[in-house]
């Protein structure tokens, strides 16, 4: 990949932590006028892109009367989290959240563990038609699983698999850019460990699992944060695959039967804040690993 | 930036939010083991999925009839679900039919049994099962009721029937001078009286009449279909294996509607919620559309009353619709779950006022014929309609929301601006259609 | 792509002309490998291979098996079904609107962020938050924003004395009411591929340019933008196959309307295989487009690997 990788940065003997100023040149007033402007406008646009965000809670604790004020006004005549508990009687969102939860970490789980595997098996393994397997598995990357909505949805309905947990995950877990990641961690990893290991009388096994695994926790970690992120926000796979609104995960519900609702824009929105609370927090609290973790990984 | 990319503190917070995630989950009741086993996990069998496509008013009313549904069975545990109407709600239903996994009962409109009924989606229901849960069949519009059947077997229970109407505001009507003595608008037959009425309003400085198109491929069908049929036009034969579209008579039609345009007698550069803003602003004499927003102009305290869509080709028919409800197939079938069903249904039926409040005219005859309704102003002036309508041309990819409604609406949209030749109009509606028609039958 | 290019030169076992008996390593190899694989051909294999054969069928959603044969039939109404091109068109027309903003905008955002010495936590929080959002919080977000007369944008306008366009309910506006939308939501993710690029340019070549007697201007100039090439052409290729798939927002704010003005390509697909039901010509269609998508993706591949040749 072009871009650099974090946990390669790992290994890089940069220095400092992440606000790394470049060296500043001489400056005239006229370069300091031009960048604090820049600045300025840079700014204020990071607030204009908070603005729907902030919209949002805004309608989610209004009445439903006043969200139907022309002109649109921030004001809130009177503070109601009503709709946030009319959401919880309005749809099956608790079951959501739910089934997004299992979903999400049966699919990043079983992600994680095969394209570890794989990408170990690829690295330190010499067997015939390996060449083969990883250009295969190489040219996967460039599969669009869009475009294969309709025979994986014959596929899980012949055997019946259909609205079940097992067609919306299964179908999420092959993920080729993943054993790439673990490949190319691996192939940084020195062996000798291993080698070590191996002359000892370990097993492969034993090897992967006691020595290898541990040493990638860095690229576990990026393809674990990218996998849930993207399995916990897709929407057309599971929109698809679960039929009944008890089977959706969040966003095929909020798409389904939120939309459905027509104008209740209170409700609308506070489904949107909670439908996101979780995502959120986890963002708030991890922000860096998450956008690193996003940065290194997110090709799919 | 060079610390391990996850520390402790990120794993904490993952764990922590996908723990809140499940206790969120597990505190419903829902039963999760089945979502692996089985399809259709966690209905149990006191619960009724019931899924529509009813927002708005309709749904609004739909969920006062919920309640008093369940106040008279709270054992029951109503699920009622809204999803987004038009195809996507269409294609849901159908997809989560096949996969065996369908709600216990859904409300349908009546041109979609077409596509549900052929490919036995729908579970039969028997006039002697109706019976026993106090439904017969002369308890329903008969029109609507004898179009829910397919081969013989009644496939869905019609609630309503919903047509085309013509709204018009009293107070600009009175000043057009186009009231009677009891100050209502007498019928208006034929194409030189509308055009004649319409162009008196337009004397009065406002629209004459406002009929939305932007957004709304459904609205401009409704108009075309409803003059046309009225001239005795066809469209489709052969369950729709063939077009019929007339050449000479849907140019005559599409010719009427493009000289309302082209005359500035008719408003139709706007979508739906425009329209209505436009007439509850007094800003056009005349409203073209379903009868389904007769209580927002209520609310509004508009000077306005309602009636038939006029007879203006021919004959009086106009286009319409019915809500229904349908039971779609499941796997193994549920007597008992059936047997709950139509007792919900009849429930609802009973409470057809409620319904008729928000202008559909109930398919149930009791309340149809009641006094009540018939004091029920102005939506029982057009009530005669809905036995002689016209539904949308049978075939599997016709009906309320469909592909076809959507290609023709916007050819006919096009000339109620103005800004597509009659005959350029129907060239694209007949290429839909035959394309449409073309088709390898999927069902 | 430099892991790629040096594991097809490498020697294997099976290659270097001798023949082995099968070793341990070959079991426990496929052994590492299988569980993978499972999946990969289950999910991606089978699914490709099944979808080129529905292709020559007239397979129904609603029958079970493939229906009668069709030959090249599905391909020659693709081919001249202008409804289909018209989708591909507006996947296309979509993808060169809202890629020029989506690689140039976080560009300037990131060189701008990066030279702040605190609060970049604010703009990745203001830049990246959107993009963890699942589209469907996205799209009911904004039909609220754009909703007319009492959404925020229109009453926003209103105040500024300014009219405003029918975001979504018209033909001519629909399309690029969803790439403002794509910008908002997705701008953040490569708002930080940009930042790990300017965090890796060394140091010393600022230092260098500085010496030289650079302003800061001209260190943008002649450093930070030559250094940032690779950076922007991954984004920009990460852009234009990610806007080949579109399909959740339009789908979720107009569901391809007004008049089909917005449906893309992926749309076409779902509805024509899940609304119309004819998979076997929805499966032809979706071919067509996986080549389409394959053939860009070839492309980038390509371009990145004479990239990490020539630097």
């Amino acid at each position: 990949m072009a871009v650099s990788v974090p946990w390669r940065r790992d290994h890089a003997a940069t220095a400092a932590g992440s606000g790394q100023v470049a060296p500043r040149a001489r400056e005239d007033w006229r370069g300091r006028l031009f960048r604090r402007a820049v600045t300025g406008v840079v700014i204020a646009l990071a607030l204009v892109w908070l603005v729907p965000v902030a919209w949002t809670l805004d309608t989610s604790v209004k009445s439903e009367n006043a969200t139907i004020i022309i002109p649109a006004t921030w004001n809130i005549p009177q503070f109601t989290f009503g709709s946030y508990s009319a959401v919880f009687s309005a749809t099956a969102l608790g079951r959501w959240y739910l089934n997004s939860a299992i979903v999400s970490v049966i699919a990043t789980a079983a992600t994680v563990i095969t394209a570890s595997m794989a990408g170990y098996a690829l690295s330190r393994h010499r067997f015939r038609g390996k060449t083969l397997v990883y250009g295969c598995i190489l040219a996967g990357i460039m599969i669009p699983p869009q475009a294969l909505i309709i025979p994986l949805f014959r596929e899980l309905q012949a055997v019946g698999a259909i609205d079940t947990y097992w067609a919306v995950i299964l179908p999420q877990v092959p993920t080729p850019i993943a054993v790439f990641i673990f490949k190319k961690f691996f192939d940084g990893v020195p062996v000798e460990l291993e080698q070590a290991a191996r002359v000892d009388g370990a097993s492969w096994w034993a090897s992967y699992l006691r020595i290898a695994f541990p040493l990638s926790r860095s690229a576990v970690a990026a393809v674990s944060i990218f996998t849930f992120v993207w399995s916990w926000n897709n929407f057309l796979w599971p929109f698809l695959s679960a039929t009944s609104t008890s089977m959706m995960t969040i966003p095929a519900g909020i798409g389904t039967v939120v939309s459905g609702v027509g104008i209740m824009n209170a409700l609308q929105m506070a489904s949107a804040v909670l439908a996101s609370l979780p995502l959120v927090l986890v963002f708030l609290l991890g922000q860096r690993q998450i956008v690193e973790g996003v940065a290194g990984t997110g090709l799919k | 930036m060079n610390q391990p990319i996850l520390d402790r503190r990120g794993f904490l917070a993952a764990g922590a939010a996908a723990v809140a995630a499940l206790g969120a989950g597990c505190s419903s009741s829902y039963d999760v083991a089945a979502g692996f086993t089985s399809q259709n996990g966690g209905d149990g069998a006191s619960t009724i999925v019931y899924w529509n496509l009813l927002s708005g008013g309709d749904g609004s009313h739909m969920q006062e009839m919920e309640a008093g549904y369940q106040r008279q069975h709270p054992e029951v545990n109503l699920q009622s679900t809204i999803l987004q109407w038009g195809n996507p709600y269409y294609t849901k239903l159908a997809m989560a039919t096949r996969s065996g996994s369908p709600p216990d009962v859904a409300i349908m409109h009546l041109s979609r049994i077409n596509e549900f009924g052929p490919p036995g989606l729908l579970t039969p229901i028997s006039h002697e099962l109706m019976a026993a849960h106090g439904m017969r069949p002369g308890d329903f519009t008969p029109q609507a009721f004898r179009k829910a059947q397919y081969r013989g077997q009644q496939l869905a229970i019609p609630l309503d029937t919903h047509p085309f109407v013509q709204y018009y505001n009293t107070e600009i009507c009175g000043k057009a001078g186009l009231l009677d003595a009891s100050h209502q608008l007498p019928p208006i037959r034929g194409t030189a009286a509308l055009l004649d009425a319409l162009r008196k309003i337009k004397r009065t400085g406002v629209t004459p009449v406002v009929c939305d198109q932007i957004n709304d491929p459904a609205t401009p069908w409704r108009l075309f279909y409803t003059f046309y049929s009225q001239a005795g036009g066809q469209v489709l034969a052969g369950n729709g294996k063939r077009v019929v579209l007339d050449r000479a008579l849907a140019t005559r039609v599409l010719t009427f509607i493009s000289q309302l345009a082209t005359e500035g007698l008719m408003n139709a550069n706007t979508d739906p919620a425009g329209g209505i803003a436009s007439f509850q602003a007094g800003q056009a004499g005349l409203y073209w559309e379903g009868e389904w927003n007769v209580d927002v102009f209520q609310a509004a305290k508009l000077p306005f009353s309602m009636q038939p869509f006029p007879a203006v080709f021919g004959n009086g028919v106009t286009q319409a619709d019915s809500h229904t409800f349908v039971v779609p197939r499941k796997p193994s079938p549920d007597p008992e779950k059936l047997s709950m069903v139509l007792t919900m249904i009849r429930s609802l039926l009973g409470q057809s006022m409620i319904w008729a409040s928000g202008g559909h005219i109930p398919a149930w005859l009791p309340t149809r014929r009641s006094a009540a309704y018939r004091k029920l102003k102005p939506q029982s002036n057009y009530q005669s309609v809905a036995d002689h309508v016209v539904y949308d041309p049978p075939a599997w990819y016709s009906g309320s929301g469909s592909d076809m409604e959507n290609y023709a609406g916007a050819a006919i949209g096009s000339v109620m601006l103005g800004g597509l030749s009659p005959a350029s109009a129907y060239q694209e509606m007949r290429a839909s259609f035959e394309q449409l028609s073309r088709e390898v039958v999927p069902v | 792509m430099t892991g790629a290019a040096a594991s097809v030169g490498q020697p294997v076992a099976a290659r270097d002309g001798r023949r082995r008996r099968l070793r341990r390593g070959d079991l426990s190899g496929m052994g590492f490998l299988a569980p993978f694989l499972v999946f990969y051909a289950l999910f991606l294999i089978v699914p490709l291979i099944y979808e080129i054969v529905m292709s020559f069928f007239h397979t129904s959603l609603v029958l079970p098996g493939l229906g009668g044969f069709a030959g090249l039939g599905n391909y020659r109404e693709v081919f001249g079904d202008a409804r289909f091109w018209q989708a591909v068109w507006h996947t296309i027309w979509f993808t060169i609107v809202s890629t020029p903003p989506l690689v140039v905008l976080p560009l300037f955002f990131a060189i701008v962020v990066n030279r702040l010495s605190h609060g970049q936590w604010f703009f990745r929080l203001a830049f990246f938050l959107p993009y963890i959002l699942p589209s469907a919080v996205i799209s009911l977000i904004w039909v609220w924003l754009y909703e007319p007369g009492y959404g925020l944008v229109d009453g926003a306008l209103s105040a500024l004395g300014l009219g405003a366009p029918a975001w979504l309910s018209s033909p001519d506006v629909a399309l690029y009411s969803i790439v403002i939308v794509t910008v908002w939501w997705t701008i953040g993710f490569n708002f930080v591929l940009y930042l790990a690029g300017l965090q890796d340019i060394p140091r010393d070549l600022y230092a260098a340019a500085a010496l030289d007697g650079a302003s800061q201007w001209q260190q943008t100039w002649r450093v930070t933008l030559p250094m940032l090439g690779r950076t922007t052409t991954l984004v920009a290729v990460l852009q234009v196959i990610a806007s080949l798939k579109l399909f959740d927002q339009v789908y979720l704010m107009t569901a391809g309307g007004p008049n089909y003005s917005t449906r893309s390509a992926i749309e076409y697909i779902y509805d024509t295989g899940f609304t119309s039901q004819r998979i076997g010509y929805a499966s032809a269609a979706a071919f067509v487009l996986f080549v389409i998508i394959a053939v860009v993706s070839f492309g980038w591949l390509l371009i990145v690997r004479q990239q990490e040749k020539g630097v």
